[in-house]
């Protein structure tokens, strides 16, 4: 009798679950398949599909600069993440989360940036650095520093790092967030007892902080890289993938394969590599955090 | 005898529920043309007062998104009865292909067909010999261009006097003294959109390739029986190099420098762009008066004359599987009629494509100066393979190269090659096994 009304019970909770698992079929799981599919076609997104095998993996891989190029300047993008961006949140969060006198004022400062779109500070960024009229050059200038007041979106040398550190700019708040949360979770106590025996604040941090910080530095690194690596907007606004190529991003590369050269299929398979790189790292980063926990 | 009137009244009765009661013809036209949509509006209201149909215009601008629309409606099936297409119907085979758009080319009669430009119908044309090239599998018109515009050389005429300069430059050689005199004398003289993938860096280049090869010598370019690396193609990547070494490039031009920010604030004097900027600064430097065109001039040894970019800007087409075909047609035709296209011009500023309203502009406006070149226009003149638009992507990266001072014409021409033979290779299959 008991095990009847189990069942009966089981059944109504799959009815319960049933819409949200068919909205998921149908708007994750159908397209994540078919996207998958559309990599063995060649097509140009409107007529019937042409089944042409693993050639535009074989295309991506090993014929055309098409994917690598694109891969190492957001890998460039992912590192100044991780390293510049990450580590600029950690330091202020930590700052502010010392009962700085105004930290609600800076923590307010500090997360403007991520509330604009990547289109606006494009365009922002774009204005600050325009090499004849930009505030940034002509401020060079007044100080006597005239031989920095560079092109710097118009140079190969310059360009990915001048879209790396807008890119920073605009995205070190999320980490910031993050990581003063983390650290308000921290039990006072703790930072007390270490006090009590002699430590300094360079050991506090070293012993107690980053430890304890580390899944979410973890984390916090994981959204970095999937960030960068998955970067258009702010590329496409500020330098269109110039100057002759210096900053082209996967995703950038594949809108142009898609809407510029109507190759959809080829697109399509640059999302699928892209995805995979991802889905690699994050499983690699994982495994670290839960190297670095048990250690 | 009352049969007779009883059937009489019976037939009255229904045609009359049938007039009263029939829902109107009612049009659906997409566009992207956020400066244009009330003009078209108003074109849809007098079409209406005319004709009883009804013309819904709905603006889905910008570009970009409007394309990315478009693409998802085709797939849908729920693309509206006319569409706004751009450049030329090459563009769209694909659309063509699926049987999505409607071969025009039965309806066109002859004094319909002689107020449109001879060659800008033939850019909206598949003829018989591009079914094989384009896939598609029926030849035919599935377009008519609603303006056209031309692009050329703006000239600030403020700083112009300013460096002492007289007339505009005939020569390639005048040109690039006309940009050394200008920053001698402090001036920035000149900016394009020569970064990203910016169609500017491929059209300016183009210009000076139809002078070196010709129309011909261009399509075989285009198809591979010319090679980039022919002394020609070399010269017509020279002009970069020219320009560089003349410094006539504003700093940063890689960047993303926008000329539509600095040339209308006299930063800059010289900026390669079309006409249809006058309708925009119509609407944001409504006080700008301070500029004048020219015709880009061509070096000395360059035997034939140089084409320029332009000829149809927006066009429109009609859903070949819409309810009311016939109708959409008919707006098609009244769009393009003289004094549509006039009101149309008027308010846009934008070159009309019918020719009975060309006569009828106002003669000195800076628009009308555009019409002339309208015939020197490289567009419709030669024909290009499908993996055409790859390699124009290649080079406008090796353009920008050139500029920065990275890349010589010789190597450029010499890396263009490598990739058409790849790119060749792929779309076409090896060499030796091709028919």
């Amino acid at each position: 009798m008991l095990k009847r009304q189990w069942k009966h019970r089981e059944i109504m909770y799959l009815f319960f679950v049933l819409p949200a698992l068919i909205f998921f079929g149908v708007f994750v799981i159908y397209p994540f398949i078919k996207n998958f599919l559309i990599t063995f076609y060649s097509w140009d997104g409107i007529n019937e599909m042409k089944f042409v095998g693993l050639e535009q993996y074989k295309k991506a891989l090993f014929q055309s600069p098409d994917f690598w190029k694109p891969i190492k300047n957001a890998a460039f993008l992912a590192l100044m993440g991780i390293t510049v961006q990450n580590g600029l949140a950690l330091l202020l969060a930590w700052i502010v989360d010392k009962e700085l006198k105004g930290a609600r004022f800076y923590r307010v400062i500090f997360f403007i940036p991520p509330m604009l779109s990547f289109v606006v500070i494009g365009f922002l960024w774009k204005w600050i650095l325009e090499p004849n009229q930009g505030i940034l050059n002509i401020f060079l200038k007044n100080i006597g520093l005239g031989k920095w007041a560079l092109a710097w979106l118009g140079l190969r040398e310059t360009a990915l790092p001048t879209v790396a550190m807008v890119n920073i700019w605009a995205s070190f708040g999320w980490g910031f967030v993050m990581f003063l949360a983390a650290l308000q979770g921290i039990e006072r106590d703790i930072y007390e007892a270490a006090r009590i025996d002699g430590a300094n604040n360079f050991q506090e941090f070293w012993k107690i902080t980053f430890p304890l910080l580390l899944p979410i530095i973890t984390s916090v690194s994981i959204l970095t890289i999937l960030g960068a690596m998955q970067q258009f907007d702010l590329i496409y606004v500020m330098t269109g993938g110039g100057p002759a190529g210096a900053t082209e991003v996967p995703v950038n590369q594949m809108y142009m394969q898609a809407f510029q050269n109507g190759m959809w299929g080829y697109a399509t398979t640059l999302g699928v590599l892209l995805g995979v790189i991802l889905f690699l790292i994050s499983i690699f980063q994982l495994q670290i955090k839960k190297w670095l926990v048990d250690w | 005898m009352k049969r007779l009137a009883g059937l009489l009244l019976f037939a009255y009765c229904i045609l009359t529920v049938t007039v009263v009661f029939a829902e109107p013809i009612k049009l659906v036209y997409w566009h992207y043309f956020t400066d244009r949509d009330a003009v078209l509006k108003k074109i849809a209201a007098d079409f209406e007062k005319q004709t009883g149909i009804q013309v819904d215009v709905q603006n889905y601008g910008p570009p970009e998104a409007y394309d990315r629309r478009l693409n998802a409606a085709t797939r849908g099936k729920a693309l509206p009865d006319l569409i706004t297409i751009t450049l030329n119907i090459n563009n769209y085979a694909a659309y063509v292909r699926g049987g999505h758009f409607l071969d025009l080319t039965p309806y066109m009669d002859k004094e319909w067909r002689s107020s449109i430009p001879e060659n800008y119908l033939r850019g909206f044309t598949f003829t018989a010999d591009d079914l094989s090239v384009y896939g598609v599998k029926k030849a035919g018109l599935y377009g008519l261009p609603v303006d056209a515009n031309c692009m050329a050389i703006f000239y600030n005429t403020k700083l112009w006097e300013k460096a002492g300069l007289k007339g505009t430059p005939k020569t390639w050689d005048e040109f690039l003294s006309a940009g050394r005199k200008l920053r001698a004398a402090g001036i920035d003289p000149f900016v394009a959109h020569f970064y990203g993938q910016q169609w500017e860096n491929h059209t300016f280049w183009m210009n000076y390739a139809f002078a070196y090869l010709g129309t011909k010598g261009f399509t075989d370019l285009a198809f591979g029986r010319v090679k980039f690396s022919d002394p020609r193609v070399v010269k017509s990547f020279k002009i970069f190099a020219d320009m560089r070494d003349a410094k006539l490039f504003i700093n940063g031009i890689t960047g993303g420098i926008l000329g539509e920010d600095i040339f209308p604030q006299n930063k800059v004097a010289m900026w390669w762009f079309g006409s249809w900027e006058i309708g925009v600064w119509k609407q944001t430097a409504p006080n700008f008066q301070d500029f004048d065109v020219f015709y880009p001039p061509k070096p000395a040894d360059a035997t034939n004359p140089c084409l320029l970019p332009g000829g149809p800007g927006a066009a429109i087409t009609v859903n070949a599987n819409g309810k009311n075909t016939e109708a959409a047609v008919k707006f098609v035709k009244y769009l393009t009629s003289k004094a549509p296209q006039l009101l149309y011009a008027e308010s846009s500023q934008n070159i009309p494509v019918n020719l009975n309203a060309r006569k009828e502009m106002k003669a000195g406006s800076k628009l009308a100066k555009f019409v002339p070149w309208m015939g020197s226009l490289f567009y419709g003149q030669y024909q290009n393979p499908t993996l055409w638009g790859e390699m124009l992507s290649k080079i406008n990266i090796e353009i920008q190269s050139i500029i920065m001072g990275e890349k010589t014409p010789e190597q450029v021409c010499k890396f263009l090659d490598e990739e058409y033979e790849r790119i060749d290779i792929r779309f076409n299959g090896p060499k030796e096994g091709r028919q």
